[in-house]
C-alpha cells in the first residue's frame, strides 16, 4: 500500500492522479488530515503502509505530543511525523515529496531515510518520477503508464 | 633671555605639530639678550650689548617668503625720536634678502621713497635713516609724550601713507586707542599687502593705557618696553640701576622648577626659591654674592624673567651656553621638565612658560610646541643668522603645507652631526615621557650659515598630541573616567544602532525566506499542471515552462540572497557531497532541460572522492552555476562538466565546467561578483535576469570559509569552488 499525507490535495493532484493511475485507489490512499493520519499510525493494528509519501509543510495535528513549531518556513510537522513513523513503521519507505529545502530539515532527515527513501522536491519533481520512483522503493516495474510519462 | 609672548594659536600651523627647536650653540658672553616671538608671522628680537644698551624689534613677515617675494626687506634695528621725525637705524646686514645678500641702508631709502612719497628720507654718513613727515612726525610726537612705547608688530603698507597694518585686529585696536586716525588705519589684507622695509610700527602709549590693553591683546606680539633713544636710554638706564621701582610679577612656577633643576635650590623649597629668586631680581649684591647673574633688569619691568644661569666667577662671561625652552601651548611642565633634564645633563637651561591664549589650547589635539634656543653670542652675525634660523624652525612649525619648503636646503646648508649630549639629553627626557613617543618624531638638521653664525644644530621635533594632558594624577584619573564613559555610551549608542539594524535585516530576510517559500508551493502545482495539462500545445507548454523557470530560479536567488545577509553565519548541518546531493540537482536540472526542448548534458565526476563532509551551501552554489551554465548555453546547448577532488588538506573543490558563451574579458572578475553586475554578453544572451546569483554565492560561500574565482572565461568557462571540509574523513 502506498500512502500518501499533504494538506493541500489541489495542489499535489498531479502526482496524486499519476499515482492513481499507475497503482490504483485500491493499492494508492492519499489523506489530507493530519490529524486522522496521526490518529492512524497509532492505532493499534493499523496496517503499515509499504510506501508512506510525507509532506514536511504540514500543519500541526491536534494530537498529544505535536506542538506548533513555526520556522521561517512555516510549521515542520512533516519532520516530527517522521521520527514518530519510523519509530512505529520501521520497514516503511518514506518519501518526502516537499518544497521546503533548507538544509536543517534535509541535514535531519535524509541520514534517516535509508538506501529507497528519497527527498523529492516538488518543484523538480514530475509526476511520472515520482511513480518511478515508488515502483523502485516497491520493488515493481515500471507500469506501462509510468512508461509513457517518462518522456512527455 | 627673554621671550615675546604669543599666542597667535589660529595661525600656528596644521593643529597637529609639536615643534621643539633645540638650537645649540655656544654663548660666549652671555650679554645677548635675544628675544624671539612665536608669532608664525613676524620674528622679533631685541638684544643689548655691554657697550651699548638698546632695544630694537625686527619683524619679519615670514608669509613673504612664501609668496616668492624678493624684494629686499631691510629691517629696523632701532628707532630714535628727532624732533620731528624718527631717526632709523636700519642694521644693515641685519636682515639678509631672499637673494642672499645684505641690504643696504641706501637701497632701503630709495625704496622708502619709492613707496611712500610722501616721506622725507634722508642718509645720513652713520647708515641711519632720517624720516620725517606723516605718519613718522606723528609717531615722534607721541614717542615725545611718553616714555614707554608699545612694540605693535605689523607692517607698514607701501603706498601712500603709512598705514597700520597687522595680521591681528588687535594690533589696529592699539592703533586706534592710541589716537591714530582712523581714515588712515586700513585693515590689512594679507593676501594683497606688499611687505616691504619698516616691519615694524612703533607707537608710544601712556603706561595706563598699556596696563589695560596687555590684557586684552592675548599676548599678541606686543610687549611693553622701556622707551629708549639717546634721552630715555640714559633716564631708562639710570632707573634700571635701581631694582626697587621695578614692578615684580609673581615668578612663574616654571621659572622657579628651573632653578631648581639648575641646582639653584633644593626642589622641596620652593618658597625658598621663590624668596631668593625675588632676591636675586631686587639685590644686585646678593647676585654676586651667589655668583648668579641677573638678565633682562631693564628691558621687561612688567614682564619680568629671570635667566637663572649660573656665573660662577663675577663678573666674568657668562657660562659657555644657555637655553631658553619655550611652551606657548599651556604645556609648560613639559618645557619645565625638559630644562630641568638639560641642567642636569649640564647645560644651562631655562623653561619659560607661555600661558594659553584660551582655553581652547588645552584641548585634545592642540599642538604642543615648546622650542629651546641656544646662542653664540660672539658671532657679529648672530642675530641674523638666528633670525633665520628661527624663522625656518618657526615656518615649519606653523604654517600649514609649507614645510618642505621652508627646511634649510640640504644642498646648501652645512650639515654637522649633533652633538651626541644634545641628543641624548633630548633621548632621555623623551624616554621619561613614554606618553609622548609614539606620537613624536625627530628629525634633525643644521642651520644656514652656520658659518657666520656658529649655530650648529637645530632639531625639530614634531609630536602630534592627540590626547589631553592633565596636569595631575587626578586630571589623569578624570581623563580615563571620561574615556571610558564616553567609550560606553558610544558603544551602547551603537551597540542599540546595530541591534536595530540586525533585527530588521533579520526580519526582512525572513520574510523574504518565507515569501519565497509560499511562492514556490503554487509555482510547483502550476509546472506539474501545465507539464500534465491535456490539450496544450506544445510550443506554448514549453514557453510557460520557461517562463516558469525563470521566475522559479529568480525566487532561489532571493532565498540563497536572504540566507547570505539575512541572518549571522553559523554552523551549518554537515551533508556529504555525494551522489545522492549533487546527482538531484543534475537530475533535475535534466530534466528540466529536457521539458523545456533544450539540450544540456552533464558529466559528473570525481565524486568517489566527495566523501569530504561540507556544507550545505555549497549545494545552493552547484545549484546556481549548474544553472548559469545552463541558462548561458551556446548553440549547440549545454555542456556541462563537474569535477570534484580534494584541494588540500580538509577542502574540497569543485569546478563547474562549460562551453556556453563564455564571459568577456572586459568584465572584470570584482565585476563579475559584484551585486547587479551583469555582462555585456550575458545580457544580450539573456536580457532578463538579476546579476545576484554569483555575487549571493559568493557571500554564501564565504560566510562558511569557501571561496569561489573564475578559473577561465571561456572556451571553457570554469568556476572553481573550494570549500572547508568540516572533520570529515577524506579518501585518498
Amino acid at each position: 500500500m502506498i500512502l500518501m499525507v499533504d494538506d493541500e490535495p489541489l495542489r499535489v493532484s498531479a502526482w496524486t492522479d499519476a499515482l492513481k493511475r499507475r497503482f490504483g485507489d485500491s493499492f494508492f490512499l492519499f489523506m489530507d488530515d493530519v490529524g486522522a493520519f496521526v490518529r492512524y499510525l497509532r492505532a493499534s493494528g493499523s496496517a503499515a503502509p509499504d510506501l508512506l509519501i510525507l509532506d514536511v509543510g504540514l500543519p500541526t495535528p491536534d494530537e498529544p505530543g505535536y506542538t506548533e513549531r513555526s520556522t521561517e518556513y512555516g510549521t515542520r510537522t512533516g519532520a516530527q511525523i517522521f521520527d514518530e513513523v519510523r519509530a512505529r513503521w520501521p520497514g516503511t519507505t518514506v518519501f518526502f515529496l516537499t518544497n521546503v529545502d533548507d538544509a536543517g530539515v534535509k541535514g535531519r532527515v535524509i541520514p534517516k531515510l535509508g538506501e529507497r527513501g528519497r527527498y523529492l522536491d516538488k518543484y523538480d519533481t514530475a509526476p511520472e518520477k515520482l511513480v518511478a520512483a515508488a515502483c523502485d522503493a516497491l520493488g515493481l516495474p515500471h507500469g506501462p503508464d509510468t512508461a509513457q510519462e517518462e518522456n512527455p | 633671555m627673554g621671550v615675546t609672548p604669543n599666542c597667535r594659536r589660529g595661525a600656528v600651523g596644521r593643529g597637529h605639530g609639536l615643534a621643539v627647536a633645540l638650537l645649540f650653540g655656544v654663548c660666549g658672553c652671555g650679554e645677548v639678550r635675544v628675544v624671539l616671538s612665536r608669532a608664525p608671522m613676524h620674528t622679533a628680537i631685541e638684544y643689548q650689548s655691554d657697550q651699548t644698551r638698546y632695544a630694537g624689534t625686527v619683524a619679519e613677515p615670514l608669509c613673504a617668503r612664501s609668496r616668492g617675494t624678493t624684494a629686499a626687506r631691510p629691517a629696523m634695528g632701532a628707532c630714535f625720536q628727532t624732533g620731528d621725525g624718527l631717526r632709523v637705524e636700519l642694521r644693515t646686514g641685519l636682515r639678509r634678502g631672499a637673494a642672499g645678500r645684505s641690504v643696504t641702508t641706501s637701497e632701503v631709502a630709495a625704496r622708502l621713497r619709492e613707496i611712500a612719497p610722501a616721506l622725507r628720507v634722508t642718509e645720513n654718513p652713520d647708515s641711519t635713516l632720517d624720516i620725517s613727515g606723516r605718519p613718522a612726525a606723528v609717531l615722534a610726537a607721541m614717542f615725545a609724550e611718553q616714555p614707554v612705547y608699545w612694540v605693535v608688530e605689523g607692517v607698514i603698507e607701501g603706498t601712500g601713507p603709512f598705514f597700520v597694518t597687522s595680521p591681528s585686529d588687535e594690533a589696529l585696536e592699539v592703533a586706534r586707542l592710541i589716537g591714530v586716525p582712523s581714515k588712515e588705519l586700513v585693515a590689512l589684507r594679507r593676501r594683497e599687502t606688499r611687505w616691504f622695509g619698516v616691519n615694524d610700527v612703533v607707537f608710544y602709549s601712556p603706561p595706563e593705557d598699556a596696563a589695560t590693553l596687555v590684557p586684552r591683546l592675548h599676548h599678541q606680539q606686543i610687549h611693553v618696553c622701556q622707551g629708549f633713544g639717546p634721552a630715555e636710554r640714559d633716564r631708562l638706564t639710570g632707573a634700571a640701576a635701581r631694582p626697587e621701582a621695578w614692578r615684580i610679577e609673581p615668578l612663574p612656577p616654571t621659572t622657579l622648577a628651573a632653578a631648581v633643576g639648575a641646582g639653584l635650590a633644593p626642589e622641596c623649597d620652593r618658597a625658598a626659591v621663590a624668596t631668593a629668586l625675588r632676591a636675586v631680581a631686587c639685590d644686585p649684591a646678593w647676585l654676586r654674592k651667589h655668583q648668579l647673574r641677573p638678565a633682562h633688569q631693564a628691558l621687561h619691568p612688567t614682564t619680568f624673567t629671570l635667566d637663572v644661569r649660573r656665573c660662577p666667577e663675577m663678573p666674568e662671561p657668562a657660562p659657555a651656553c644657555g637655553f631658553d625652552i619655550v611652551s606657548n601651548s599651556g604645556w609648560g611642565e613639559y618645557a619645565t621638565s625638559f630644562a630641568g633634564a638639560l641642567a642636569a645633563a649640564g647645560w644651562s637651561a631655562r623653561p619659560v612658560a607661555l600661558p594659553p591664549p584660551e582655553e581652547k589650547a588645552r584641548r585634545i589635539g592642540e599642538p604642543i610646541q615648546v622650542s629651546m634656543l641656544g646662542l653664540s653670542g660672539d658671532d657679529e652675525n648672530l642675530i641674523p643668522s638666528t633670525i633665520q634660523l628661527f624663522r625656518d624652525l618657526r615656518w615649519i612649525a606653523t604654517e600649514d603645507g609649507a614645510e618642505l619648503e621652508a627646511r634649510p636646503d640640504a644642498a646648501k646648508a652645512d650639515f654637522r652631526e649633533v652633538p651626541e649630549e644634545a641628543r641624548q639629553a633630548f633621548s632621555g627626557w623623551l624616554r621619561a615621557h613614554p606618553e609622548l613617543v609614539p606620537l613624536a618624531t625627530v628629525e634633525s638638521f643644521t642651520a644656514r650659515n652656520t658659518r657666520l653664525s656658529g649655530f650648529e644644530h637645530a632639531y625639530l621635533v614634531d609630536v602630534d598630541a592627540l590626547w589631553l594632558a592633565p596636569r595631575s594624577e587626578w586630571g589623569y584619573l578624570v581623563l580615563v573616567v571620561l574615556g571610558v564613559l564616553v567609550g560606553l555610551s558610544t558603544s551602547m549608542v551603537q551597540g542599540r544602532r546595530i541591534r536595530r539594524l540586525d533585527a530588521a535585516r533579520a526580519l526582512l530576510s525572513g520574510q523574504l525566506r518565507a515569501a519565497s517559500h509560499e511562492w514556490k508551493s503554487p509555482l510547483s502545482s502550476l509546472r506539474q499542471s501545465i507539464r500534465t495539462a491535456e490539450g496544450m500545445d506544445r510550443h506554448e507548454r514549453v514557453r510557460l515552462l520557461r517562463d516558469l523557470d525563470f521566475f522559479y530560479r529568480t525566487l532561489q536567488r532571493f532565498r540563497a540572497f536572504a540566507d547570505a545577509f539575512g541572518r549571522a553565519p553559523a554552523p551549518e548541518p554537515v551533508l556529504r557531497l555525494r551522489v545522492d546531493i549533487v546527482e538531484p540537482l543534475i537530475t533535475s536540472m535534466r530534466q528540466r532541460a529536457a521539458e523545456l526542448e533544450e539540450d544540456v548534458r552533464i558529466a559528473l565526476s570525481g565524486v568517489e572522492h566527495g566523501d569530504a563532509r561540507v556544507s550545505a551551501t555549497v549545494e545552493q552554489a552547484l545549484r546556481t552555476l549548474l544553472d548559469n551554465a545552463h541558462a548561458y548555453a551556446g548553440e549547440g546547448g549545454a555542456s556541462i562538466r563537474v569535477r570534484l577532488a580534494p584541494a588540500g588538506p580538509l577542502r574540497v573543490a569543485i569546478e563547474v565546467e562549460d562551453d556556453g558563451i563564455g564571459i568577456e574579458a572586459e568584465l572584470s572578475e570584482k565585476d563579475l561578483f559584484a551585486n547587479g553586475r551583469r555582462g555585456k554578453r550575458a545580457k544580450d544572451h539573456r536580457p532578463q535576469g538579476l546579476g545576484i546569483g554569483l555575487f549571493v554565492t559568493r557571500q554564501l560561500l564565504e560566510g562558511i570559509g569557501g571561496t569561489i574565482r573564475l578559473v577561465h572565461r571561456e572556451k571553457p568557462t570554469v568556476f572553481r569552488i573550494e570549500v572547508p571540509c568540516k572533520g570529515g574523513r577524506r579518501k585518498p
